[in-house]
């Protein structure tokens, strides 16, 4: 067992570790983007991490607080648009951890900003964001119309001078998977914020059924272990408050037809991070062959991202969800001749690269 | 071909360096004789050190034809690979990114540090202005080096703490400095660099001996080489200098209230000036008047 994942599991666990184990774990953790989270479970547990190693953490925590003011100055910009648009907009994954003040959001680096909008006010919210500098990124035209056909959100937008960049959605999963719910019946909770005035975000129970799904629909895990992390600091939060949170989680996941992510979810939380789940209600009882399967190869794909603690298996876990994560996308006769499309349009620009690159250009 | 094994400490952080290539080993044994570093196959790395990183050839396909070198920190590659006879280059390169990218428990400021009479100059500077043969000159003459590219700034105490490493010139400096100092042990030469020819010149003794003990900051000074100017020690406003300084300043915007906390601190105590020089002894003679 990795020492990430042992301190994970439980932070005690830091007040143990020698100058080996330190030394393995800012490597395993600055592998798996967790370093400003292990600094906030040190100062949670009140455990204080020895000078020669802490600033390696405290660094990184730094880095994630300063990401998460310039996100509060963006999300206020967003609101005030969108407030006046009249657009009921939601918030999703890290932008509605830091807007609700999570625990998740501390020490949490994030790459860019989710939001929700309804899908008949999606062209509208886009022309509106055109105007105020969010412009498209790089993208070719068959990727771009793959976005608007297929997927729940439109193609990336960065901000010109800022180089933020905004998802907008208006789904929570692709339109092609089997899966894909009615996003209306999703509930919104609206909270004050001491600096954003009012906040909108799925209710917290939505919340985390959100993060299940993204992350149990997804086919490439390079920031696998941090989402699981995330996934177990949230139930962690909410069942501390509210000892029947899980079961209502499963409960409305099966209201959403979502259950098959969160059971999966909950399994993997509490074989790697040791989450504490309810005994009644908690993990599905009895697991089925498919789900033992998938839990095998999440054991393996949620370690940190380095050889040092890549178990045995690994590359072949990796390639099952990724095949898993395609197929649940959507189906074969969609899936087939993108991937098809894919890998030419790879193979001509490597063509490409090469003729420029022997040109001298 | 055998990998190479080098521990370092410089200041106050530690290294651990692997490499594959013969030059690289060869000049960092020759430019950190006074860390008693000697590569070799079998060194061991330390229980902990702050950062594990490598410089390594990069594939065996590549080693004939236009062979290119990779710098990696734990197993990754911030960088594109360079050219293989710019690798020990590449690897200073790769020491600098490591401590300005993590080390924010100081304000790294981009600038030369030099220390007499127990207080620290601190001279901020673009690339190209003369800071680091400026730095040279200095500090093989009778200064204390602390770094030619970066001052680490305690959040703390607000004091300047050194990390002696190697000097970094460029072009008709390497010449001009070998003369002046008359015997500096170089690194290799690294030509066509996006920056033109590079060389590294050792620290000097006595500052590596010296490098775990800082000292408060004396004066703040921005060097500028001007041909034929002698020299020219001109005062500066202090609110001018502050909006100056943080433009040097390398993670100033990612600390927030305690860069400007520590920087108006710094900026409150010292003095500051703009130096114009083209005479190493002019200009050595006027910033000694400043910690005198």
């Amino acid at each position: 067992m990795n020492v990430l994942t042992r301190v994970l599991r439980a932070p005690d666990e830091l007040a143990r570790l020698d100058d080996k184990g330190f030394f393995d774990l800012k490597v395993q953790a600055d592998a798996a983007g967790l370093l400003g989270r292990v600094w906030h479970l040190a100062q949670r547990q009140g455990v204080p991490l020895p000078g020669y190693a802490g600033w390696h953490f405290s660094g990184a925590f730094k880095l994630a607080a300063r990401q998460q003011a310039q996100a509060i100055r963006e999300i206020r910009e967003l609101a005030a648009l969108f407030d006046w648009l009249g657009v009921d907009w939601v918030l999703l994954k890290g932008a509605a951890y830091i807007a609700l003040d999570l625990p998740v959001a501390q020490g949490r680096t994030f790459a860019d900003i989710d939001i929700l909008v309804p899908r008949e006010q999606l062209s509208m919210v886009e022309r509106h964001l055109h105007m105020r500098h969010w412009l498209r990124t790089e993208i070719d035209d068959y990727d771009d119309r793959y976005y608007r056909q297929w997927m729940h959100e439109i193609p990336p937008l960065r901000h010109q001078q800022r180089g933020t960049v905004l998802d907008v959605h208006h789904n929570i999963l692709p339109l092609t998977n089997r899966d894909v719910p009615d996003i209306g019946r999703f509930d919104v909770q609206v909270c004050p914020h001491r600096q954003l005035g009012t906040v909108r975000a799925l209710s917290d129970v939505d919340l985390c059924i959100h993060a299940a799904v993204h992350l149990f629909s997804e086919s490439e895990y390079h920031n696998g272990l941090r989402d699981l992390s995330d996934l177990d600091l949230l139930l962690r939060h909410f069942s501390a408050g509210d000892g029947d949170f899980v079961a209502r989680l499963r409960e409305r996941a099966a209201l959403h037809g979502l259950e098959r992510y969160t059971d999966l979810a909950l399994i993997a939380c509490g074989d790697v991070l040791k989450t504490p789940l309810p005994s009644e209600g908690g993990v599905p009882r009895r697991a089925t062959r498919g789900q033992k399967v998938l839990a095998a190869a999440y054991r393996r794909i949620f370690t940190p991202a380095h050889s040092r603690c890549r178990p045995p298996g690994h590359g072949l876990a990796a390639f099952l969800l990724y095949c898993r994560g395609h197929l649940i996308r959507m189906p074969l006769r969609l899936l087939v001749p993108h991937l098809l499309r894919k890998a030419v349009m790879r193979a001509f620009d490597g063509l490409r690269a090469k003729e420029l690159s022997r040109d001298g250009l | 071909m055998t990998l190479h094994h080098a521990n370092l400490t410089i200041g106050p952080f530690s290294f651990a360096i692997a490499t594959d290539s013969d030059a690289v080993a060869s000049d960092l044994a020759r430019i950190y004789q006074h860390f008693g570093c000697r590569p070799s196959s079998k060194s061991a790395r330390p229980d902990f050190v702050d950062f594990d990183i490598a410089v390594r050839t990069r594939s065996p396909l590549r080693r004939y034809i236009k062979p290119q070198i990779d710098f990696y920190l734990n197993e990754r590659r911030p960088f594109k690979p360079l050219p293989r006879d710019q690798g020990y280059a590449m690897l200073e390169w790769g020491m600098n990114w490591c401590i300005a990218n993590h080390a924010h428990q100081y304000l790294i400021v981009h600038a030369g540090v030099v220390e007499r009479n127990g207080r620290a100059v601190v001279m901020p500077a673009v690339q190209g202005a003369g800071k680091s043969t400026l730095t040279a000159a200095l500090v093989y003459s009778g200064w204390r080096l602390f770094s030619d590219e970066l001052a680490l700034l305690g959040l703390g105490d607000q004091w300047a703490y050194p990390v002696p490493r190697p000097i970094n010139l460029k072009n008709e400096s390497i010449a001009i400095i070998d003369a002046y100092i008359g015997g500096g042990v170089f690194s290799r030469p690294a030509h066509d660099t996006s920056k033109g020819t590079v060389a590294l010149l050792q620290p000097p003794a006595a500052s590596v001996e010296a490098m775990k003990i800082g000292a408060p900051v004396g004066a703040i000074v921005f060097p500028r080489y001007v041909p034929d100017s002698g020299v020219q020690l001109t005062a500066v406003e202090r609110a001018v200098a502050f909006e100056e300084i943080i433009a040097h300043c390398f993670n100033y915007h990612l600390l927030g209230v305690e860069g400007f906390d520590l920087l108006y601190g710094i900026i409150s105590a010292s003095p500051c000036y703009t130096l114009e020089y083209s005479d190493f002894d002019l200009a050595r003679a006027a910033l000694a008047e400043l910690v005198a």
